[in-house]
């Protein structure tokens, strides 16, 4: 087996094993004890004006123990993986335990939790954790070279992530009589998994100022995004998009590519408008699902089961998806949060579940959606429309009211006309202001599906955030001021 | 570097025209960032000529500080784990870096423009009173351009005390003096008026309660008190006045603790009325019906089980001094939920209560909710016996369990949550003064009630906590002790 280079950037599952192990010798009393370990790696490359700006190398690790200790719970944790230090987080995690609930206590047994199947995901990728800086910027090379020869300016970025997390839940049994020996390794005890995420995007810009194009892709694996096709479409953007001429703002049909309509859902498909909790409030808190309060009982009512949005639209999440994983969790399932468009589930804590629905398990949300596409290509949809708009992606948007999902925005990297079927202008950019329940309920047709760009913001985060995206005509968009910027 | 040095070789071979990107590979994978690994940090330097500025200095001082957080543990986890943070005093390496640094620095001739690192440098090599020199110095410079620089120069110190260990608190006072003595004017800066007094204030109570002042610590709570209630509502301050209403209540028993105290001595009704006047004063006519509970009487609980045994007499029990708990779904069933937390700890309060003062009635209530944990549903009988078992033999509860009848149902699908009307039961109702409704804080009331021989309210508390444990010992105490008087 070849050595990667990027090999010893994170912590794997020997070095996971190990950690766990010490610091299960070091506990000093009987109890539960969780550890925790996860580390992350990252590569990263930058260009502007055809040239490398930056590049970087970085990574950390987190060591998180809880004792668990006659039913007080407390924490520590650290980042160094020295003897001394693992010694130390035991004691301070024990110390505490001490300190919160002095006494012995029997557990009792029927707070045990049940175990659930974890689902068997798809978000590891050796093309993604091999890739070294060398990799990355001789493809950079590559990727800017067409750009120059067309005498445009490029700006991208790429990055390689892995994270991984270890997990190990186990009672321990200590006398206090200092580090005791483990007659069997934990291996089979310590949960690991591992991920990896890489995205690619580009921009090229006409050196005048005059034309703009983008394209971009994000997933868990490098190898199922296809750079140089992003940098060919970047250019062909911005080449078509130069010198767009001023129209009207108002009213349009509007054809989002699926960047642009991800873009443009973002706002629902976050963890506070899904969230049940928040749409069966007595009071309405702004949910766009809350429907109303019910006084004698001093409940509020949601709109589950409701029909919210065009018959046409089903978003779900399926973690066994090949594009869709997402760093699995116990008891994480497929969900189908709107189908056929009749609210189907929200999402729900398991601490909500077990309050008001008596139920061990809620339903997690996850940042990864797909909405069914339909048979149509962009190019059908076009030539379908009389008088209209592509877009092909939107910015900045920002969401101006919560129960409604109202939000603003600009259209960005490509804006154009379409008349009698066929694309006639590049046109300047425009502000809208639009919610997507409003679009969703303004469907004129759906197109094919496709991932779409959707990376990961923090290193040390959730994972991976991939969602899977059609094209769609929306009749009635509302755009509110044409803007000069390209 | 022989990574180093082939990657240089690939880049000039292949990369025509991309020199640009080798500044920054040589940061990436320079011998000094490659040195570090995942599991160690950059040592601190230790030969401080190299630095010329404060700033400089403070960085280092800073490093050594973190060097010792996370690698010399055992330093901090000899102290109980809730003073760690707060009253640790600096270790001798970090005063001695400081102090060798900041030698060269006189305070009376270097720049006021240093203020902010090198008067934290000051307090941390324990330089009092070159500290205070530059700060008094730095203060006169100041006011030559008005209350609003001085305001920033005081926040700055206050600032750099609070992070400083041990608190020199004798500088701090004068500090906020001089802040009070600053202009009631808004500016540009620093809204200077009775909030921000008030907040450096409360600063200052934080503070002299970590240095053991507790004198001291009582006259700025009053002060803090005192501008608080001078604030009236307006439209501009209403988020502002409501968390500056909320923090004058907890003020309030911090403050007049003392004299309750003094008053109960004498009576009953002297300590109520002087409670009563107190709590009106602070609310200001919102109400509050915790506050207003105080004086009243309670019913007698009426209970379907009693664990062990109903008691002969009813509870309250004229003559006998009565401690109340209720509890909330999540305390009562143990449901694995972030609130349980405040469960244990109140628990361990009662145990400590009830170790303390062997004659005091303690109940706790509860009320058949229809459900235990997963099981849905269940047996009255049944459930009661849980709750006991739970509460009784697991938790080692002090007292008698007490259970009020009640019943539940099912929402319809897709809804499904099991409703409960726990806010309609009499006792719970009673007990909770009013306050258990379920858009109370999403029914997550626990609310513990003293009730004197009188059958009266004296204290009631929800979720109370160390400050609040302190206090009601010493109203028992009061209360036990004249009965033995008597």
């Amino acid at each position: 087996m070849i050595k990667r280079e990027t090999e010893g950037e994170w912590v794997n599952r020997e070095e996971s094993t190990r950690i766990a192990e010490k610091i299960v010798r070091y506990c000093s009393s009987s109890g539960k004890v969780n550890v925790t370990i996860k580390s992350w790696w990252q590569g990263e490359l930058r260009w502007a004006r055809n040239r490398v700006s930056s590049a970087a190398d970085r990574r950390n690790l987190t060591v998180t123990i809880q004792r668990d200790i006659d039913g007080s719970v407390a924490n520590a944790e650290t980042n160094q993986t020295d003897e001394e230090s693992l010694r130390s987080l035991v004691r301070v995690a024990e110390r505490r335990v001490l300190e919160q609930n002095p006494g012995q206590i029997i557990p009792f047994n029927n707070l045990e939790e049940p175990i659930l199947p974890l689902p068997d995901v798809q978000i590891w990728s050796d093309a993604t954790s091999g890739a070294t800086a060398r990799t990355r910027s001789s493809l950079a090379n590559r990727l800017i070279n067409g750009s120059e020869r067309s005498k445009m300016i490029a700006a991208g970025y790429m990055e390689m992530r892995v994270g991984t997390r270890a997990v190990l839940d186990m009672d321990v049994s200590g006398d206090n009589k200092g580090p005791k020996r483990l007659e069997s390794s934990l291996a089979d005890k310590v949960f690991y998994d591992e991920w990896t995420h890489a995205q690619c995007s580009m921009t090229v810009r006409h050196p005048a100022g005059v034309g703009s194009g983008w394209a971009g892709r994000s997933a868990f694996g490098w190898n199922l995004i296809d750079a140089a096709e992003l940098a060919d479409r970047a250019l062909d953007k911005c080449l078509a998009s130069i010198n767009p001429v001023r129209i009207e703002p108002g009213r349009y049909t509007v054809i989002l590519e699926p960047d642009a309509f991800c873009e443009l859902v973002e706002p629902l498909m976050g963890v506070a408008p899904m969230q049940r909790q928040a749409a069966e409030t007595i009071r309405d808190v702004g949910s766009p699902f809350w429907l109303s309060g019910d006084e004698p009982l001093q409940i509020g009512r949601s709109r589950l089961g409701l029909k919210v949005l065009d018959e046409r639209i089903t978003i779900s999440h399926d973690p066994i998806h090949p594009l869709l994983g997402v760093i699995p969790e116990p008891g994480l399932h497929s969900v189908t949060w709107i189908r056929n468009g009749v609210l189907e589930s929200l999402q729900t804590g398991h601490e909500y579940a077990r309050i008001e629905l008596d139920q061990l398990v809620g339903t997690p949300f996850r940042p990864s959606f797909r909405i069914n596409g339909g048979s149509s290509t962009t190019e059908s949809m076009i030539a379908g429309t009389e008088r209209g708009l592509l877009v092909s992606r939107l910015f900045g948007v920002s969401n101006t009211d919560r129960k409604t999902l109202l939000c603003t925005g600009l259209t960005r990297d490509g804006l154009w006309l379409i008349e009698n079927g066929k694309i006639t202008q590049a046109v300047n950019n425009m502000r809208f202001l639009e919610s997507p329940l409003h679009a969703m309920n303004q469907v004129l047709d759906i197109g094919q599906e496709s991932p779409v760009f959707r990376p990961v913001r923090n290193p040390a985060g959730i994972g991976v955030t991939p969602a899977i995206v059609p094209s769609i005509k929306v009749a009635d968009f509302s755009f509110t001021s044409s803007i000069d910027s390209i | 570097m022989i990574e180093f040095k082939s990657c240089l070789r690939a880049l000039r071979s292949s990369a025509k025209g991309l020199y640009g990107i080798l500044p920054l590979v040589i940061v990436v994978i320079s011998s000094e960032i490659g040195a570090q690994t995942v599991f160690s940090d950059p040592k601190p330097l230790s030969n401080f000529d190299v630095y010329l500025f404060p700033d400089q200095c403070a960085t280092a001082v800073d490093r050594v500080i973190r060097e010792i957080r996370t690698q010399d543990r055992t330093i901090w986890d000899t102290m109980p784990s809730g003073q760690i943070r707060e009253v640790r005093v600096w270790p001798e390496k970090v005063a001695r870096t400081a102090a060798s640094c900041s030698d060269r620095w006189d305070p009376l001739t270097v720049a006021v423009s240093e203020f902010g690192f090198l008067y934290p440098l000051y307090l941390t090599a324990g330089k009092q009173e070159a500290a205070l020199k530059y700060r008094r110095r730095s203060m006169e410079y100041m006011q030559a351009f008005g209350a609003d620089s001085t305001a920033v120069l005081i926040r700055r110190s206050l600032d750099a005390h609070a992070r400083n260990r041990p608190v020199q608190i004798y500088l701090i006072d004068s500090l906020v003096r001089a802040a009070e003595e600053l202009a009631p004017e808004t500016t540009r800066n620093e809204t200077i008026g009775p909030e921000w007094r008030a907040e450096k204030n409360w600063e200052l109570r934080r503070l002299a309660i970590m240095a053991g002042d507790s004198s001291l610590a009582m006259i700025a709570a009053q002060r803090a008190e005192k501008d608080w209630l001078s604030i009236k509502r307006t439209a501009d301050n209403s988020q502002w006045y409501s968390s500056s209403v909320g923090a004058a209540l907890l003020n309030n028993a911090f403050v007049h603790h003392k004299s309750r105290i003094e008053a109960l001595k004498v009576s009953v009704t002297g300590y109520m009325d002087l409670v009563r006047k107190q709590e009106r004063k602070v609310v200001q006519g919102q109400g509050a019906s915790r506050n207003e509970a105080i004086g009243t009487q309670l019913p007698p609980i009426e209970a379907k089980y009693w664990f062990p045994e109903k008691p002969v007499n009813s509870i309250p029990e004229s003559g006998k001094i009565s401690l109340v708990l209720t509890l909330n779904h999540v305390c009562a069933q143990g449901v694995r939920h972030p609130s349980v937390a405040t469960c244990h700890r109140v628990f361990a309060q009662l145990r400590r209560i009830a170790s303390r003062f062997p004659s005091l009635d303690i109940v706790i209530l509860s009320y058949i909710e229809g459900f235990f944990q997963s099981q849905y549903p269940v047996d009255a009988d049944k459930e009661a016996e849980l709750k006991r078992a739970w509460l009784m033999d697991n938790r080692k509860l002090p007292g008698v369990f007490a259970i009020e009848d009640g019943a539940s149902m099912r929402l319809p699908a897709p809804d499904n949550r099991i409703i409960d009307l726990f806010w309609t039961l009499p006792t719970m109702n009673a007990y909770t003064h009013g306050l258990n409704e379920r858009r109370a804080r999403g029914h997550m009331l626990l609310e513990l009630t003293l009730i004197d021989r009188a059958g009266q309210v004296l204290w009631s508390k929800s979720s109370p906590r160390r400050d609040d444990e302190r206090m009601l010992l010493e109203i028992i105490e009061v209360l036990t002790e004249k009965e033995v008087t008597k």
